[in-house]
């Protein structure tokens, strides 16, 4: 079952923007397990997951999902960072326009997780990223979703 | 003695009128802040309003392909930072926050750290009169400014700035300022786009063009749930011309399938689908117009 929580947020700029007017690398996220990309990738948004507070029978908690236009020639990664917790990691996925799944840095089979996902973007227009947390307790099980999936680009 | 009584009494006047015509600008200003609360509580979807804000792309993306084209860096394109204390409402304030921003993220992309410096003091000086000025911390960013290599942080603080005020705005309902400012910043991106092409034509910049399309549509959502604020009518209605003329673009998808594969750790993803933009020289010219038209308007109308 996939519980999807659409996010109430309003991010601007900003985030918008904005928010997400500038690039920026590497700093502000200290006291969060970051993972790695190479330098020339420039900070674009980050996507604040607050995910349910109890694991599903599978071990997942409900899902943050987001909607972003992503641009055709354009690079993206896509990291997460997930703070308090070191025995939950977070599932990231991505989708198209169609909600057809084009990529997951959780390999089902493998039972592996990737540290990021490289998408080089061909198809122009909305696309969603989808966010929630694997932990190894059981179903029930209390937990912290709570990090951020962050993307980052490059031309 | 009568010569400087009359200079003294003059100058008072002055200064009383001055004083008066401040204050009222003022008091006008902190009354039309004070009823954006109610605008927006009344008519605002959240989950609606949501969506569509994250899902608008950044005006960076367009100043890193105008650089990535070969394009030089060009100051007499941006909004004059001297025009910042020209805009006296809240509406023309937020427009240019995300005007300025946009050419923020243009002048980082190009490291022109001199001119970096003035567009943080526009940001921080209308984020200040828009009452979330708390968010800039000036002084650091002022120091980060004038060395070139800190260029990082000075663009994370910035982007974590416009984060926090993103949180903030939202927090006290005040989503339509949010919306003007995301309004700015996209026009900036769009107009920016046009003026290189213009200039320097390429057919992936000229295709980005077209595909603002999309995020167009989203942007027009978005100010449609603020209606009850008049400013954010009279930019829609501003808007009419070039929607009609970005209606016209077409965009068609091609499906494909996925491969993957993993390179240290990441996974690697191509994607087999494609998208091509149809965009005929007369509409980019007509788009280029409008857009600057558009974005010339708002940012000199007062």
């Amino acid at each position: 079952m996939k519980a999807t929580i659409k996010t109430n947020t309003i991010r601007l700029l900003l985030c918008l923007l904005t928010i997400s007017l500038f690039p920026a690398i590497g700093i502000g996220q200290k006291s969060q397990t970051s993972t790695a990309v190479p330098s020339k990738d420039l900070y674009l948004k980050a996507f604040k997951v607050r995910s349910g507070v109890s694991f599903n029978q599978s071990g997942v908690t409900s899902v943050n999902e987001f909607a972003y236009v992503l641009s055709k020639g354009v690079s993206y990664v896509l990291t997460s960072s997930q703070a308090e917790n070191p025995n939950v990691k977070m599932r990231m996925q991505l989708f198209d326009r169609n909600h057809k799944l084009l990529a997951s840095n959780f390999d089902e089979g493998k039972k592996k997780f990737y540290s990021a996902i490289q998408y080089k973007c061909t198809t122009s227009g909305l696309h969603y990223l989808a966010f929630s947390c694997e932990g190894s307790g059981g179903a029930g099980e209390k937990t912290e979703c709570k990090g951020e999936g962050i993307l980052k680009f490059s031309n | 003695m009568f010569r400087t009584t009359t200079i003294l009494f003059v100058s008072t006047c002055i200064g009383f009128y001055a004083c008066q015509s401040k204050q009222s600008a003022e008091t006008k200003f902190q009354e039309s802040l004070d009823t954006l609360s109610a605008v927006t509580v009344a008519d605002t979807s959240e989950k609606t309003t949501g969506d569509v804000i994250s899902s608008l792309p950044s005006p960076l993306e367009i100043s890193s392909m105008i650089k990535e084209s070969g394009a030089d860096f060009s100051s007499s394109m941006l909004n004059p930072v001297n025009n910042t204390s020209k805009y006296t409402t809240y509406h023309m304030k937020a427009i240019n926050l995300g005007v300025f921003g946009a050419d923020l993220g243009y002048i980082n992309i190009y490291n022109q750290n001199k001119s970096a410096l003035e567009y943080i003091r526009s940001v921080k000086n209308l984020a200040d009169e828009l009452r979330v000025g708390q968010f800039f911390d000036f002084t650091t960013l002022a120091r980060l400014a004038k060395n070139a290599e800190n260029i990082d942080s000075l663009l994370y603080l910035t982007t974590s700035g416009f984060e926090k005020m993103d949180e903030f705005l939202k927090e006290k309902n005040r989503g339509n300022i949010s919306a003007l400012i995301l309004t700015g910043a996209w026009l900036e991106g769009l107009y920016l786009a046009t003026q290189v092409a213009k200039t320097k034509p390429n057919k992936e910049l000229i295709e980005r063009i077209g595909e603002q399309k999309i995020s167009f549509q989203d942007l027009m959502k978005l100010l449609e749930n603020f209606k009850s604020d008049q400013n954010i009518i009279n930019v829609i209605t501003s808007c009419g011309t070039l929607k009609n003329e970005f209606d016209k673009v077409e965009i068609e998808y091609k499906h494909g399938e996925t491969s993957s594969s993993e390179v240290d750790g990441v996974l690697v993803v191509v994607d087999s689908g494609s998208s091509t933009v149809k965009i005929a020289d007369e509409q980019l010219k007509n788009i280029t117009n409008l857009t600057e038209e558009l974005r010339n308007k708002l940012i000199t109308e007062i």
